[in-house]
C-alpha cells in the first residue's frame, strides 16, 4: 500500500473503508512496539490504537513520499513515550537505588543466535519497567543515551546504568536458558 | 566485553523488531468505536428508532384526531337528538350544571350534555348574577333546512317571577336569520310573558314557549328553561338518516415506496471487508374500493409494490511482504581525544527491514428486489375541511411473491465473505399506516397519501432474517360510486 496524496485525502474525508486498510497496513509496526513496552492485550491495545488515531487525525503531518513506516514507528514511540511518562512519579522508576539488586555478569559469554522470539519477550517483560523502556528505546528502536535522557527527563547517566543493568540481566537469562536446553 | 554488549542488543533487536501479528477482532471493535467517537460521519443503524417514532407520530395523529372528533360528535348528536325531542331545557345552579326537562333525563345521550356544552360560570361586576355561554353546532349544521316563520320567532320577553331585583338578557350574539332569531328578557316588563305555573320548576325559572332557534351562541344569565318546539324536525331526521347510509368509493393510485431493514445507510465492517446496505426506491400501484359510513371507512383492494435493498461489499485480501529500506543516516564522528573537534564525519545508513502488506481490494455491488401482489385491509377516519379533507389509516396487508427472484446475501466465514443465494417466502404481513390528504373536486377527489409500511412476518424466513421497512408517497384519484 503506497500512502499517496490520494489516500491522504480519503483518511482526511474519513473514508472508513481506506482507513481500515491503512489500519491493516500499519498494524504490524504498530503492535510490534506495543508489545516490547506492555505485557497485557488491553495496555497494548490502548497503545495500538491511541498511535493509530493520532496518526489518522495527525495524517495531514505525514510528507508524502517519505517512509510512513519510520513516521508511524515516530509516532508510537512517542506514545509509549507519553504513556509512561503519563504514570505518578515515573521519575523514582529509573532511581538507580531503588533497584532490587545489581545482577553480576555471567562467565559464559557465547551467546546463540538459535533462540526464539516469544523467549526473548518473556525475558524483556522481566525486566523492571524502567530498565525495560530505556533498553527497548536504545538497543531496538535505535535511540541515542541522549535522546532517551531528554525524552524520558532522566540523566544521562541514569540512562547508561538502566541499558548496562538491562544488559547484564538479559545476558545471565538468555545464557541460562542455553544451559537449560543443552 | 564490547562486543557481547553488541551481541545482546543485536540479538534483542533482530528477533523482536519485525514481528507479525494477527489483528484480534477485539482491537478493531475498539478502533471502530475511537473512529465514531472522532470521526462521527458515517451513521449507524439508526432505522429502527426511525421507524420506531414515524408509527408512533402515525397512531398520535389518528388517535388524537379521533378523540377529537369524538367529542364533536357526541356533542352533535345530542344536538340533534335535542332537536328532535322538541323541549329543551337549561337550568342553571350554582355549580352552573344544566339538567334536562324529566322527559328526557333518562336519556344517557343527553346526559353527557352535561360534560360536552361549554359552560362557563361568570361573576358579573358588583352582582352575583351567573353567566353561561353555550354553543350547540348541531343548530348550526341545521341553519339551511330550517324555515322558521318571521311571525313565529319574533321577539319575545319573559317575565321573572323570582327574585325582584337584577336585570337578565338573553341574547343571540351571531343573528344569522334577522330578527327572527333575537330573544331579549327584562326584568320588571311583563310584556307577553307567561309565569312559570309548573311547580316542579325552580323559582327562577322561564319558559319560553312557541318556536326558538338558536344560532352559535347563547348568552344565559341566572336561570333560565327553555322549551319550545323546532320545527323541521322531519328534515334534521332525515339528513341524519343520510349520512348513516353506506357510501362507496373507488381509488386508483401510484407512488413509490423507500426503504429496506432502515431508510439510512448501514455499514457492518472488519479488518477483511466493508458492507454496506442502502435502502431502495421502489414503484407501487393499485386501486382500492372503500365503504364509507359517517366519517369512518374501511377499504380494501389490490396493489402491486416491490421492496428491496442495495449491497456494496468491499473485500479485501492482504498478502504479507518484506522489504529492506533506508529510513535514515546516522552521523559517526571521529573526536581527538584530546581536543574536542570534529576530524571526520562518516554518515551510516540506517536499514529497516519492515513488512508491507500488500492489499488487493475487490468490490461488488447487487440488488435484491422482491415483488408482491398485496391485498390491504384498512380502516380509517375521515376529518373535513371545507374541500379539504384529512384520512387516517390503519390496516394491514397481506402480500404474495409474485417473482421467482432470490435475494443474495453477504455472510463471514472466517476472514473471508461468502455471498449466498437466499429465496424469499411466499406469503408475508405488512402492517400499514397512511395519512391520506384529499382535494375536493367536482366529481372526483385528488389525494396525496403518506404511507408508512412495515414487515409483521419476515421476508426472509431463516438467517439472515429480513424484515423491511418503508416510506412511500402515493399519489391517486378517487371517485364515488
Amino acid at each position: 500500500m503506497l500512502i499517496d496524496s490520494e489516500i491522504v485525502k480519503k483518511i482526511q474525508d474519513h473514508d472508513r473503508k481506506v482507513i481500515l486498510v491503512l489500519y491493516q497496513h500499519t498494524f504490524n509496526v504498530l503492535m510490534g512496539a506495543a508489545v516490547r513496552y506492555k505485557n497485557n492485550r488491553e495496555d497494548q491495545m490502548s497503545i495500538v490504537n491511541t498511535a493509530f488515531m493520532k496518526i489518522v487525525t495527525g495524517i495531514h503531518q505525514y510528507k508524502v513520499g517519505t517512509a510512513y513506516f519510520s513516521w508511524a514507528k515516530q509516532i508510537v514511540n512517542n506514545t509509549i513515550i507519553d504513556d509512561f511518562r503519563a504514570a505518578k512519579n515515573y521519575k523514582q522508576l529509573f532511581d538507580v537505588d531503588a533497584q532490587v539488586a545489581t545482577f553480576e555478569e555471567s562467565e559464559y559469554s557465547a551467546i546463540d543466535y538459535d533462540i526464539e522470539a516469544e523467549a526473548l519477550q518473556t525475558m524483556l517483560n522481566s525486566l523492571p519497567p524502567a530498565t525495560k523502556i530505556v533498553f527497548n528505546l536504545y538497543a531496538i528502536e535505535g535511540y541515542s543515551t541522549k535522546e532517551i535522557s531528554e525524552q524520558l527527563e532522566i540523566g544521562y547517566e541514569t540512562v547508561k546504568w538502566h541499558i548496562k543493568e538491562a544488559r547484564k540481566r538479559l545476558r545471565n537469562q538468555v545464557i541460562e536458558s542455553q544451559i537449560a536446553v543443552k | 566485553m564490547k562486543n557481547s554488549e553488541d551481541h545482546i542488543d543485536k540479538l534483542f533487536s533482530d528477533k523482536l523488531k519485525n514481528q507479525s501479528f494477527d489483528i484480534p477482532a477485539k482491537f478493531i471493535s475498539d478502533l471502530t468505536n475511537r473512529l465514531d467517537a472522532a470521526m462521527p460521519t458515517q451513521r449507524k443503524r439508526r432505522g429502527g428508532i426511525f421507524f420506531f417514532l414515524l408509527n408512533g407520530l402515525f397512531l398520535l395523529i389518528f388517535l388524537s384526531l379521533a378523540f377529537t372528533n369524538q367529542s364533536k360528535i357526541q356533542r352533535s348528536r345530542v344536538g340533534n337528538e335535542l332537536a328532535n325531542s322538541g323541549v329543551m331545557e337549561v337550568t342553571s345552579s350554582q355549580q352552573g350544571q344544566i339538567e334536562s326537562d324529566s322527559g328526557i333525563t333518562s336519556d344517557e345521550s343527553l346526559a353527557s350534555v352535561k360534560n360536552t356544552l361549554n359552560l362557563e360560570e361568570m361573576s358579573s361586576a358588583g352582582k352575583e348574577n351567573n353567566t353561561m355561554e353555550s354553543t350547540n353546532p348541531a343548530f348550526n349544521e341545521q341553519q339551511e333546512k330550517m324555515e322558521v316563520s318571521r311571525g313565529e320567532t319574533t321577539n319575545r320577553t319573559a317575565r321573572d317571577q323570582g327574585q325582584g331585583s337584577g336585570m337578565f338578557d338573553i341574547k343571540l350574539l351571531e343573528d344569522r336569520v334577522g330578527s327572527t332569531s333575537a330573544i331579549s328578557q327584562e326584568r320588571g316588563n311583563d310584556k307577553g310573558i307567561e309565569r312559570n305555573s309548573d311547580s316542579n320548576f325552580p323559582p327562577d325559572t322561564i319558559f319560553i314557549r312557541d318556536t326558538v332557534i338558536i344560532y352559535d351562541t347563547l348568552l344565559i344569565r341566572d336561570t333560565l328553561v327553555v322549551r319550545d318546539t323546532i320545527i323541521q324536525k322531519d328534515t334534521i331526521q332525515a339528513q341524519v338518516k343520510d349520512s348513516n347510509k353506506w357510501k362507496a368509493e373507488f381509488q386508483f393510485f401510484a407512488g413509490v415506496n423507500y426503504g429496506a431493514e432502515g431508510l439510512m445507510k448501514t455499514t457492518t465492517s472488519s479488518a477483511t471487508y466493508l458492507l454496506e446496505e442502502r435502502a431502495l426506491l421502489t414503484p407501487s400501484f393499485g386501486f382500492n374500493v372503500n365503504a364509507i359510513r359517517n366519517k369512518v371507512s374501511v377499504g380494501s383492494g389490490i396493489e402491486f409494490f416491490q421492496t428491496g435493498e442495495k449491497f456494496e461489499l468491499n473485500s479485501s485480501s492482504f498478502t504479507q511482504v518484506d522489504t529492506l529500506e533506508i529510513v535514515g543516516f546516522d552521523i559517526d564522528t571521529v573526536i581527538f581525544n584530546q581536543q574536542t573537534q570534529t576530524n571526520d564525519t562518516i554518515f551510516i545508513p540506517i536499514y529497516d527491514s519492515v513488512s508491507y502488506v500488500d492489499t488487493v481490494s475487490s468490490v461488488a455491488n447487487w440488488t435484491n428486489t422482491y415483488a408482491w401482489v398485496s391485498i390491504p385491509l384498512n380502516f380509517g377516519y375521515r376529518f373535513d375541511f371545507g374541500n379539504w379533507a384529512l384520512i387516517s389509516r390503519v390496516g394491514a396487508s397481506f402480500n404474495l411473491g409474485v417473482s421467482n427472484a432470490t435475494g443474495d446475501y453477504p455472510s463471514v466465514s472466517g476472514t473471508a465473505v461468502v455471498v449466498s443465494s437466499i429465496a424469499p417466502v411466499a406469503f408475508n404481513m405488512d402492517y400499514l399506516l397512511q395519512l391520506e390528504i384529499r382535494r375536493t373536486l367536482n366529481k372526483a377527489e385528488l389525494f396525496i397519501s403518506p404511507t408508512y409500511r412495515g414487515n409483521i412476518t419476515p421476508v426472509i424466513a431463516n438467517s439472515p432474517s429480513r424484515k423491511f421497512q418503508s416510506f412511500g408517497l402515493r399519489f391517486g384519484v378517487t371517485m364515488r360510486l
